[in-house]
């Protein structure tokens, strides 16, 4: 095994595009696979449109589609690809998608996250390439699965979110369904998912010289993250709803407003010693030994009392003082941190190096997700920056294909490779 | 897509001891259920993971609870008490014939006990050991604790979720312990493949915070390059036909992005609305952006006049985006699941029934996913288990009633 680069010789031709796609592609390029995104003029991946962009306008406040002429300035694109590499190639004309399949002929693993017919239309299905390499693994993320009467339903996560039930669970009780303000299933749960089926589906292939097919129904992989709302309506009929920010058997439990301009602290308090170490941190020495208090059911009853006396107490407080005073009595208490606190402020996530800087050669200084689980052994890479796009055509044609310099030269000007 | 006939487990060799509490439930349930021999660790009387609801009938009881069923299902449990003399020989023993331990412990909990990394992969340099924590076992907040509701505050999600001048709203479903897990659960299966190709076994270290933080979007981007910092818009529409709009029997999720304006435009053009809307401008997703009154003023009224499913399955048919706001029963009843024989039925034989499940997360055509059995009973699997470290039936009475198992 090559140090450090545990995937070392594992090359993936990767189709997928936006977000939930290219996180699952990023865990392999950090320990090591060759990652080679298919884009082109016509289809870059989505997020080289989408901000924020080096050099953009402070107070654009979402990701908005612009009309920026370079496809290479995107920090949300920057954060999902860096250590790959960029082919670009047309796949809509058939010459282009000659050289798809050339890649895949060469590759280990191939991964898209389309609608079914995009794959289907051009002739790009596992089933199509399992005939040029019987032994390719590949991954397919539609949204609502490959077969089933919503198929071809489009979707992003923002929206995923709301089909499979978590803006249902999130927000006030007395309020409609509220986001979580992102497209929160393409972070973690259908990347994660997803990476480990193609774990699944390397080891299989390590034994028994098979490649195979995997599809990921992103509906039914974000089902998975719904606590116990399924079963519990499976077994008791119960539709759970919105609770805010409360918990079943913690109280206090919530987010309390700080000194400050929109400062916020998380406190939950799980056990009556918890409370008591809450109530004398915050200088209630009576409020400690108040039997109305004492207990969680009590506590439970006056839950607007509770956090207002908590709420009393933190307001005068910076957030970083409430946590940190609480944490030392032993209650969990944290920063609702900003991207200015996490990113410059946080001591832990400092100490921990977490943030990835890389600079680009069009864009400049990048930030970048760090590690979310780190090895002993085999320590994650950053070695490069997201590629620019196209930047690797030359390189794939002529190293990997076999393809000489003057017949890239035709194919760029046929526009093929572009 | 095509199912083979025959499928086979690829975790099968994998033994894997479980002594996760809620941060780390998820990360074994996964391996359970693509094959793994996932052993429960219990303290005796049963894990505190029990205690949680909702149960069965709200019937408060260790045996009893949907908490417990969802995220054990496929796994062993033995009782062990892993502080005694005889408990920590025991786990010595154990974590011996083991591949991989998930444990969710405080820092330097385990090493107290001489059960740590380093003891027990001395004695079994093979063995993966993933230590998920609020914030990791290095830096100054390495102590610090954390719920679920303070690992996404710290991991900066918590932030962006909610209205406008009110207090920021938590995710449902555990979201911090879920993406703890499921990061865990990705470098374990890292790990393993070091293995597999020839390498030895090693520690991995999962925090919380740190498996939050990709859920910021893009937060730290704006900040970092536009020293923007993200906040959370709530029920405010990003753009024109973007957001949740109230439709005839509800609402709907709009994501009226960069191709999908045309053909919401164009279809409600052809019934008599937002004619003032066809025109060049609108087409760009910065001028809906900061002209949304003017286009909801269209919209709106537009989709008031259309139920859920016209909506839906309209502009689905436009490739427009459009999605419901599903409830969990919605789910149960989701003709997409069901016909795809999503859910799976678990037999309770001590409760006398079947309870539907959600199934798999990923669907392959060689490999097997399955959800074994239900969720252990308390210590259901002592005798199998220590049996096979050469216990005798009286030696694991003996132990019993020393409290130990």
């Amino acid at each position: 095994m090559i140090p450090g680069r545990p995937f070392a010789g594992i090359r993936i031709a990767d189709f997928s595009w936006y977000a939930a796609g290219p996180i699952i592609t990023r865990f392999f390029a950090q320990f090591g696979a060759e990652v080679i995104k298919l884009e082109s003029h016509a289809k870059p991946d989505g997020l080289r449109q989408n901000g924020p962009f080096a050099g953009g306008t402070p107070g654009i406040s979402l990701p908005a589609s612009t009309t920026i002429n370079s496809l290479d300035l995107s920090g949300y694109f920057a954060n999902y690809n860096y250590n790959k590499l960029s082919l670009q190639v047309d796949l809509n004309l058939p010459r282009g998608r000659e050289i798809a399949k050339r890649l895949v002929r060469i590759s280990d693993i191939v991964i898209d996250n389309f609608t079914p017919r995009v794959m289907e239309k051009w002739k790009l299905t596992y089933e199509d390439l399992a005939q040029i390499k019987p032994d390719i693994i590949m991954a397919d993320l539609p949204m609502l699965g490959l077969v089933g009467p919503q198929r071809d339903y489009m979707g992003f996560g923002y929206a995923l979110s709301s089909l499979a039930g978590i803006d249902h669970l999130t927000g006030m009780p007395d309020d409609l369904p509220t986001s979580t303000g992102t497209n929160f299933p393409d972070y973690s749960c259908n990347p994660c998912h997803t990476t480990v089926a193609l774990l699944a589906a390397l080891r299989y292939r390590q034994r028994t010289g098979k490649g195979q097919h995997i599809e990921v129904s992103q509906l039914e992989s974000t089902a998975q993250i719904l606590g116990t709302a399924i079963i519990d309506y499976t077994v008791n009929g119960r539709v759970q709803g919105r609770r805010g920010n409360t918990h079943p058997s913690a109280c206090p439990h919530g987010v309390y407003r700080c000194k400050g301009n929109d400062r916020w602290c998380a406190v939950t308090v799980f056990t009556d010693a918890e409370w008591v170490s809450l109530c004398r941190a915050m200088g209630r020495e009576l409020l400690a030994t108040d039997s109305d208090f004492g207990s969680f059911q009590s506590r439970r009853a006056r839950e607007a009392d509770v956090n207002r006396l908590v709420e009393e107490w933190t307001t005068s407080l910076s957030p970083e003082e409430v946590m940190e005073t609480l944490q030392r009595v032993g209650v969990a208490a944290g920063v609702v941190q900003t991207a200015e606190d996490a990113l410059d402020r946080d001591p832990q996530l400092a100490a921990r190096k977490h943030w990835v800087y890389l600079d680009h050669p069009e864009a400049g200084r990048m930030v970048h997700d760090g590690d979310t689980f780190k090895l002993s052994r085999t320590p994650s890479q950053f070695h490069s920056p997201a590629p620019c796009l196209g930047q690797h055509t030359n390189w794939v044609c002529q190293e990997l294909l076999g393809i000489n310099a003057d017949e890239v030269s035709a194919l760029r000007e046929e526009k093929v490779l572009y | 897509m095509p199912t083979e006939p025959s499928t086979e487990s690829v975790y099968s060799d994998l033994r894997v001891l479980d002594l996760a509490g809620e941060m780390g439930i998820y990360c074994g349930k996964i391996l359970a259920d693509l094959g793994a021999e996932v052993i429960k660790v219990e303290p005796p009387g049963g894990d505190s993971c029990r205690r949680i609801g909702p149960f069965v009938g709200d019937e408060p009881h260790p045996e009893k609870s949907l908490y417990w069923f969802q995220f054990n299902t496929s796994k062993k449990s033995i009782t062990l008490d892993i502080t005694t003399a005889d408990g920590k020989d025991l786990f010595r023993k154990l974590a011996a014939t083991a591949d991989v331990i998930i444990e969710t412990f405080a820092p330097g909990y385990l090493d107290g006990l001489g059960l740590g990394y380093e003891a027990l992969g001395r004695e079994n340099p093979g063995l993966i050991m993933t230590s998920i924590t609020p914030f990791g076992q290095t830096g100054p907040y390495r102590d610090y604790k954390a719920s679920d509701l303070v690992g996404i505050a710290m991991g900066g999600q918590l932030y962006l979720a909610g209205t406008p001048g009110e207090p920021p709203v938590q995710a449902g479903g555990s979201q911090g312990y879920n993406q703890a897990s499921l990061h865990a659960v990705v470098g374990t299966l890292i790990a393993l493949h070091c293995r597999d190709i020839g390498g030895e076994g090693q520690q991995i270290d999962v925090s919380m915070q740190d498996a939050v933080t990709p859920s910021m979007e893009t937060a730290a981007p704006f900040w970092v390059m536009n020293k923007h910092i993200r906040k959370r818009t709530g029920h405010e529409h990003r753009a024109a036909g973007y957001g949740l709009y109230p439709c005839r029997d509800g609402f709907v999720s709009l994501m009226s992005g960069a191709r999908a304006w045309e053909p919401l435009i164009a279809w409600m053009n052809e019934e008599g609305y937002g004619l003032d809307l066809a025109g060049e401008e609108w087409l760009s997703r910065a001028f809906r952006g900061e002209h949304v009154d003017e286009g909801d003023a269209h919209i709106i009224p537009w989709c008031l006049d259309h139920t859920m499913r016209e909506l839906i399955e309209g502009l689905q048919a436009r490739h427009t985006i459009a999605m419901p706001i599903n409830t969990p029963k919605d789910l149960v009843e989701s003709p997409q699941l069901n016909a795809r024989n999503f859910f799976v039925e678990v037999d309770h034989p001590e409760l006398g029934a079947k309870y539907r499940y959600p199934g798999s997360p990923y669907r392959f055509s060689h490999i097997e996913w399955r959800i074994a059995h239900r969720a252990p009973l308390i210590g259901e699997h002592n005798l199998e288990i220590f049996g096979q470290l050469g216990l005798s039936r009286q030696e694991i009475i003996a132990l019993k009633g020393a409290g130990v198992i």
